[in-house]
């Protein structure tokens, strides 16, 4: 039964991208999904692969990027091998991305109008809107993320608005096309806390109202903790746990998150590196078997050489770790 | 830390070779550069660089004797070719080491001092070299002066290093408000450590892209203005003035001015695609 | 409103630009060696005879004042004799003008458009024959001088497949076309004589070409390679995840920001023309205000010189302001950006 409210299914996905002519494996069978209604969290340090994911979903990586295995399933449909029409139908009502980025996800060129009037209208298509109705989405959802004056940000460009504002800007085009489910790349990162906050909010009561489903990709397991129920700890391009959000981070399972937990007074952007001695493998020649193995303080021979598989522990918890599978 | 040089070098060497052709340029530049200098060894006939005149030998098609053919005065076309790229070079390189440094020490002077009158002064005055085709005044210029090799280099370079004050002032006035710069100021550095110490380091990947480019460019210039009479006087050779003499024995003598057309075709494009490399290692977009 | 500013101030840049111009050329028309007065009437003249012709052109008072006559002469028009067709300068200039101004007009223009779509074309088949083909002829055409260009014209279309009409000209004397803008083919063309506006099309193409290919390839580089930059920008990789069809991205989104460098260096291109010019001119024997200049450069007559040059200043000048007015209005950032 629960199978069947998924709304978004990642199975097995790999991804590499191929730098300097040398293949790097990003992401190495990634599984997660995403219920009806639901918001889910993506936790890990940088470069671990979370923007890649976001991207994977969508179908938009890098020139250089490829997916190596694994399929990801919108309403039990293969959104990586969809026919072109399809695929578009599916970005412009099923999922919608907030880019991390808003200096460069904003095109430099052309005015926020005419951005905005692209985007809705092939989200709304369905709805034979007038400009002056889409125009109007507009303005809502720009007054939703905080922006007193939607009629001056429409009629300017890019780089005459300051970056809190872009990033706010990308968020309301995201939000007024009322897609099925978000992708949100650490919202809010660029803006002052207050403001981070109520976006945060907002986000959380249109889940509450049932009427969107969140992946929400962030270092800060504050904010996870703040707006999801489900969450997915990230490492090296691997899930290493997941489940209940108050369960994980209730009774962590797996070295990584027990660590990520310890160093979480001082957990930013790179507060980690401290934490957690080591850094992120080398994605070229990853580690043969567990990719935290090299930093784990429990490592044994089987972690080196054998990938951990999935281990249910009850309550839909989780964890990829021969440490809590044998009962450590 | 010789292995990170080490490694530091393949990482280079990989982004240069990226595009593929860089290396074709980097073989075609070194092949040029060799050549200049053995040129009198290699030269079968070194002496026709020079007032020569063998009749017997004169107007011959390309043989197995010479390879180029000979023109008029029975003077071997490979070996003026050959004579003639030393001067080509040279020409490159003294341009070059002029016309950078002074471009360089204006244009970040005008961008330290932005917003200054010094600023306005500056590049005022490289606003209005930038004003006609440099190829315009560079003629008026050497026409003016003696016709010589050397002058020709000197119209040359009056009209180049307005170039490298634009780029060395686009890349100051952004950074001088930045914070190590700023710093430098507050614990008291004297103007030649802001410029040389601290300047430098930032534009030199831009200044080298471009001077790899250029060496191309004042080439094609200098044999620009040999050719019309304006550059290296006959009898020594230079490109420019070989192509000239050709033209007048269009179609049936080709051989004159093809081979020297050749020459100069493949030394701009040796530079460029070198040039296109150099910018690779950098990632600054070649233009 | 802010763009009309900034193109007034561009305005005004220029014309201080120009007015530094003038006087680098005066400066240099006062270095040559020897005296004016000997260099413009010749050995076999009198000292009465030069005496008059200094005190007529103001030679006996100070360099600066000297500068001021020539100037307000130059504004008026007025650039003196030519020494070598021994007729008033601006007379030559007038007549000599429209030939180059033609002859730039067709090898800036037209070729705007090949040069974009050889780049679009070469980044959407990128890594394909077609771009492979491009960037080899690209490589090759930018790195040949224009004269170089020009010469092989003449051998390989005057001599070897002979499909220029003539070396030299403009028209085949057998036609006879109205005089009113100066272009020949547009005149041509008014006065109903499409084979005329042929014969002078026919003219015009090789000079044309040879002054156009060299940066035409350099335009088609440029657009390519920033259209293949834009293609991985996030606000690219933004609409096409918002279901934006590949169509309508490439056109709305991807085109413009790539054409933005482009057309900044067209203008650049199309100034550079009129210097390149002087030798297409001289080796097509195209009978324009370049080839004149370069005739006045060799004989070293200043007053001709200095008249071309700074004619030449002011297109150049001209010409980049418009091409920043295009850029200005495609690109929203440089009409705050300052100006130069």
């Amino acid at each position: 039964m629960e199978e069947k409210t998924n709304v978004l299914e990642v199975r097995d996905l790999s991804v590499s991208y191929t730098v300097a002519n040398v293949k790097t494996h990003v992401l190495e069978n990634v599984n997660f999904s995403v219920e009806k209604g639901k918001s889910v969290g993506i936790v890990g340090e940088s470069g671990c692969g979370k923007t890649t994911t976001m991207r994977a979903i969508l179908n938009v990586l890098p020139s250089n990027g490829t997916v190596e295995s694994g399929e990801i399933l919108y309403n039990g449909e293969n959104i990586l091998n969809m026919p072109n029409n399809k695929l578009q139908d599916y970005r412009q009502k099923g999922a919608g991305m907030i880019f991390q980025d808003p200096s460069s996800a904003l095109n430099p060129v052309i005015s926020i109008r005419n951005q905005f009037l692209e985007a809705l209208k092939y989200a709304h298509k369905d709805k034979k809107l007038t400009k002056a109705q889409l125009l109007e989405k507009a303005a809502k959802a720009l007054e939703q993320v905080s922006l007193a004056d939607p009629d001056r940000i429409l009629n300017s460009y890019p780089f005459q608005l300051s970056g809190g504002m872009r990033q706010r800007v990308c968020i309301a085009i995201t939000l007024a096309a009322e897609r099925q489910i978000l992708l949100a790349d650490e919202p809010g990162t660029a803006l002052d806390v207050t403001i981070q906050d109520q976006i945060l909010r907002l986000i959380k009561s249109l889940v509450e109202a049932g009427e969107l489903s969140v992946i929400m990709v962030t270092h800060s397991l504050g904010v996870i903790r703040q707006v999801t129920t489900a969450v997915n700890i990230m490492y090296a391009g691997t899930i290493v746990e997941g489940g209940d959000t108050k369960e994980v981070f209730g009774h962590p399972m797996h070295p990584y998150t027990q660590a990520l937990m310890d160093c979480l007074p001082k957990l930013t952007g790179n507060g980690i590196a401290k934490g957690i001695p080591g850094r992120i493998p080398d994605y070229s020649s990853p580690p043969g078997g567990c990719r935290f193995a090299p930093r784990c303080p429990y490592v044994t021979d089987r972690c080196l050489n054998e990938k951990p598989v999935p281990h249910e522990t009850g309550g839909g918890h989780w964890t990829s770790c021969f440490k809590a599978e044998e009962g450590r | 830390m010789k292995a990170e040089q080490k490694e530091a070098m393949i990482k280079n060497w990989y982004k240069f070779s990226a595009g593929g052709v860089s290396v074709i340029g980097l073989a075609i530049v070194l092949l040029i550069i060799l050549l200049a200098v053995f040129a009198p060894v290699i030269a079968p006939y070194p002496e026709d660089a020079g007032a020569v005149v063998k009749f017997a030998e004169s107007s011959q098609a390309p043989s197995m004797e010479h390879i180029m053919g000979t023109d008029t005065m029975g003077r071997d076309v490979f070996s003026r070719l050959l004579i003639s790229l030393r001067g080509s070079l040279l020409m490159g390189v003294l341009v070059l080491a002029i016309a950078v440094p002074v471009g360089f020490v204006v244009g970040v002077l005008a961008g330290y001092y932005k917003d200054t009158w010094v600023e306005t002064v500056l590049m005022r005055i490289v606003d209005i070299f930038l004003s006609v085709p440099a190829l315009v005044l560079a003629l008026a210029i050497a026409a003016i002066l003696e016709p010589n090799l050397r002058n020709s280099m000197i119209a040359i370079t009056i009209m180049w290093w307005p170039w490298y004050a634009r780029l060395s002032f686009g890349v100051a006035s952004s950074l001088r408000t930045e914070n190590y710069i700023v710093y430098a100021e507050l614990t008291g550095a004297k103007l030649s450590h802001i410029i040389f110490k601290e300047f430098l380091p930032n534009t030199f990947d831009q200044i080298l892209t471009k001077m790899t480019l250029d060496m191309g460019y004042v080439i094609c210039m200098g044999a620009t203005l040999s050719f019309v009479g304006l550059g290296e006087q006959p009898p020594m050779p230079a490109l420019g003035n070989m192509i000239n003499d050709g033209v007048k024995f269009l179609p049936e003598m080709w051989w004159l001015a093809i081979y020297p057309a050749v020459t100069i075709i493949i030394i701009v494009l040796g530079f460029n695609l070198l040039g296109d490399g150099v910018g690779n290692i950098f990632n600054v977009e070649g233009k | 409103m802010s763009l009309l500013k900034s193109i007034l101030k561009r305005l005004a840049s220029a014309l201080v630009v120009l007015l530094g111009l003038t006087i680098i050329i005066f400066v240099l028309m006062r270095i040559v060696p020897g005296d004016p007065a000997r260099l413009a009437l010749g050995a076999n003249v009198t000292e009465d005879v030069l005496e008059k012709y200094r005190e007529a052109n103001h030679l006996n008072e100070s360099l600066p004042m000297q500068y001021v006559y020539w100037l307000t002469g130059a504004l008026r028009g007025d650039f003196g004799m030519s020494a070598v067709t021994k007729r008033a300068v601006i007379q030559d200039i007038t007549d000599f003008a429209p030939a180059t101004i033609e002859l730039v007009l067709w090898a800036g223009f037209p070729p705007i458009l090949a040069a974009l779509f050889l780049g679009v074309t070469s980044a959407q088949h990128k890594n394909k024959w077609q771009d492979y083909l491009c960037r080899f002829l690209g490589y090759i055409f930018v790195a040949t001088p224009t004269f170089v260009f020009a010469v092989l014209f003449v051998l390989v279309f005057g001599y070897w497949l002979p499909v220029m009409p003539t070396i030299g000209g403009r028209l085949s004397p057998s036609f006879v076309i109205p005089d009113i803008t100066g272009l020949y083919v547009l005149d041509a063309l008014l006065g109903g004589q499409p084979a005329a506006a042929w014969d002078a099309f026919l003219h015009l193409l090789f000079p044309a070409l040879a002054l156009a290919l060299g940066k035409t390839m350099q335009e088609a580089r440029i657009t390519r390679s920033s259209m293949l930059q834009n293609a991985d920008k996030d606000y690219i990789t933004m609409v096409t995840s918002q279901g934006v069809p590949q169509s309508v991205v490439n056109r709305k989104f991807l085109l413009k920001p790539s054409v933005i460098p482009t057309v900044t260096i067209i203008g650049m291109d199309i100034a550079t023309m009129f210097g390149n010019a002087f030798l297409v001119e001289r080796i097509f024997n195209w009978p324009g205000l370049s080839s004149y200049g370069m005739t006045a450069i060799l004989n070293k007559d200043t007053n001709a010189v200095c008249a071309v040059v700074l004619i030449i200043g002011l297109a150049f000048t001209l010409t980049s302001i418009a091409v920043d007015i295009v850029a200005m209005i495609l690109d929203p950032r440089m009409r705050q950006k300052r100006t130069r």
